[in-house]
């Protein structure tokens, strides 16, 4: 109620708090203050705001030990910036995220060296996937965005000559029926606000949710789903369209066999397995694999019709595959940006896979300065290499026999395949960034769906 | 001995000596680690970030004017840093299970900000997240005028310097977000004088 009312010293209060008042009026304004009590609780509230504000920015400080590893990052790059003749490493770093950035910096030094640093390894590896999936975008991505601009340029001005020739038709009484969406059918509620759900999705706003855990038997794997949430999705989130307005997400547990790769999938009973929740082309190459026993939170797009009653529909995929060694290496002539096929073994089977090839060449970097380094790494003692140099179009050529890529696929949960690359010119030392990722073959994955229909929602407790 | 200011650090860096950037990235550092982790909710991204924001100072240190305020750029950089990412993060994750790396980072985050007893750690991660949750219900721009104002004492017109406004404008924007956190910061902090629940 107290947002309700109003005082007309309001102005001289901000002014007062921001220090902007001469002596004198400061004086008349606080005098004012003292004895006026919305004033009064608009300065406590701002007081208290205020102090919040400041002991959370006390508190959120770099632990100790990491300012100084950034300071030196830091001056790494700028002392590369300052040497114009790493102009093209500079341009290659600018592309890496802060942190690989450095240590290319590092790598450029000491072109050998074939390990990070050892504390921070397991997170490396677990990253770098990302990585190589943002560069798997390369010019061929930037060019079908600009068509993809393009056309949609050409469709927002195709609608906006529709929208005028209906008006048109309207004013001259032959109306078009534009509109035939069925009518809103739920009822959405003020949103209410709750905590985020994890870092990587932020707060969200629910409208509806389900806490019954449900367990669901797919395959070899068991799938809890302990909570369901439906939210308003945002405009500005990935996919968002007017035909799906809701965001459903899903928090659970996967409980399955080790030595084997998960990936899961969700959407409304009559949608495919594929191309929900993994979307994209790489779909099935460089997977965002599942940590048995590990939390997930996944989420869907959803229409009205798919909350119909203010019951979901859902469809749970369980994919699995086993974690597959390299067989052998076939490579065809190379483009970057094409991919990688061959055949692989593991966990009981043949199956092709295929990995795309990534554009680490530094931009304008002739293709004769780089070259493709693909190398698995296993537990054993021993690591097998392929070194595929690359010469006017990624010609290649194996600095060891492709018998060194074959291994045995009898603990195939310990391979990593890594892929990296070499930029190398006669004036140049070498380096080299690695970059790993679990792989999982293409076509290699089992299916398993189940269906669940009409779980109740609610509007969540307040 | 004295310190150099600002001024005199951003000609030394303008001139390309690198550890005047060194220095500033000691002075400046811990405002804005604070400022991004706010915006983007995750410590690893906002140490990325900060790195980043002061890369992104060296890299344009010829378009830097070292009269003007050195720390509404560089808050103004980290801002577009924070929002390249915010997109950049948005692109990533859609319709998929969070990564491995993802789920790690969520599950094993150590809070090694802070010290003192067990107890002292988990009441103040509840008020930075408190804040943050509440920070986040506000539009972006109010998000960034608040934070720069009352918590790290900008001025008016560094706000506005930051967000590419006027200083009246800058104004007008943070009473705004003040008033808004009066409704989703107040209620919160009230809540959260009640002993806060282990998570």
């Amino acid at each position: 109620m107290s947002q309700q009312m109003s005082c007309p010293f309001q102005d001289q209060l901000w002014a007062l708090w921001d220090g902007e008042l001469a002596s004198e009026e400061a004086r008349g304004v606080e005098r004012h203050r003292d004895g006026c009590g919305i004033c009064q609780s608009r300065w406590s509230d701002l007081a208290l705001a205020s102090d919040a504000l400041l002991s959370s920015r006390s508190q959120t400080v770099l632990p100790g030990g990491r300012a100084g590893v950034l300071r030196a990052n830091l001056m790494d790059r700028a002392a590369l910036d300052a040497d114009e003749r790493w102009s093209w490493w500079r341009r290659l770093l600018a592309r890496l995220p802060g942190r690989w950035a450095a240590t290319a910096a590092r790598l450029r030094e000491d072109p050998l060296c074939l390990s990070f640093d050892d504390s921070r390894k397991g997170r490396l590896e677990a990253e770098m996937s990302e990585v190589v999936v943002d560069y798997g975008h390369t010019a061929r991505g930037a060019r079908r965005r600009r068509w993809g601009l393009g056309l949609a340029g050409a469709v927002a001005l195709g609608s906006l000559a529709g929208v005028w020739v209906s008006k048109g038709f309207q004013r001259s009484g032959k109306a078009l029926q534009t509109d035939k969406r069925p009518q809103t059918s739920l009822v959405v509620p003020a949103p209410v606000t709750q905590p985020g759900n994890g870092m990587s999705l932020g707060p969200i706003q629910v409208l509806w949710e389900n806490r019954t855990p449900r367990v669901m038997s797919l395959g070899p794997a068991e799938v809890t789903i302990s909570r369901i949430r439906v939210a308003r999705a945002k405009r500005s989130g990935a996919g968002w369209s007017a035909d799906h307005p809701f965001q459903v997400f899903l928090d659970g547990r996967l409980r399955a066999p080790r030595g084997y790769v998960y990936r899961f999938a969700f959407g409304a009973p009559d949608s495919p397995v594929n191309g929900w929740s993994m979307s994209g082309p790489d779909a099935e190459g460089l997977g965002r694999g599942l940590t048995t026993g590990a939390p997930f939170t996944g989420f869907l797009l959803a229409s009205e019709a798919d909350l119909q009653g203010y019951r979901l529909h859902l469809k749970v995929a369980v994919l699995s595959a086993p974690r597959a060694a390299i067989q052998s290496l076939s490579l065809g002539p190379e483009k970057v940006g094409s991919a990688l096929s061959g055949r692989t073994r593991g966990g009981g089977g043949d199956y092709p896979w295929s990995v795309r090839l990534l554009d680490l060449s530094a931009p304008g970097a002739s293709p004769a300065e780089a070259s493709l380094l693909v190398e698995e790494q296993t537990r054993y003692p021993e690591m097998t290499q392929g070194d595929l140099q690359g010469t006017n179009g990624w010609e290649r050529r194996e600095a060891r026999s492709e018998g060194h890529l074959v291994r045995d696929a009898s603990e195939p949960s310990t391979s990593t395949l890594t892929y990296g690359f070499r930029l190398r010119s006669p004036a140049r030392p070498h380096g080299r960034v690695r970059f790993n990722a679990t792989y999982v073959p293409a076509g290699a994955y089992t299916r398993y769906v189940g269906v669940l229909e009409g779980i109740p929602l609610t509007p969540p407790a307040r | 001995m004295q310190m150099p200011t600002d001024e005199q650090l951003t000609y030394r860096m303008v001139e390309g000596e690198r550890e005047a950037l060194g220095l500033l990235f000691d002075r400046h550092h811990p405002a804005l680690y604070s400022f991004l982790w706010h915006l983007v909710g995750d410590p690893t991204a906002a140490e990325d970030l900060v790195q980043e924001s002061f890369a992104r100072l060296w890299h344009s240190r010829r378009r830097v004017d070292p009269r003007r305020s050195l720390r509404a750029w560089l808050f103004t950089l980290a801002r577009n840093a924070a929002l390249n990412h915010l997109k950049r993060r948005g692109r990533e994750t859609p319709f998929t299970s969070l990564s491995e790396g993802e789920l790690r980072r969520v599950s094993e985050v150590p809070d090694t900000t802070l010290s003192g007893s067990p107890e002292a750690a988990l009441v103040s991660g509840c008020l930075r997240d408190v804040v943050r949750q509440a920070l986040q219900v506000l539009p972006e721009e109010q998000r960034v005028a608040v934070l720069l104002r009352e918590a790290e004492g900008c001025s008016y017109r560094e706000v506005g310097e930051v967000l590419g406004c006027s200083e009246g404008n800058a104004r007008v924007i943070t009473c705004r977000a003040r008033q808004a956190l009066r409704s989703t910061l107040l209620p919160r902090l009230r809540e959260e004088e009640e002993p806060c629940p282990s998570r």
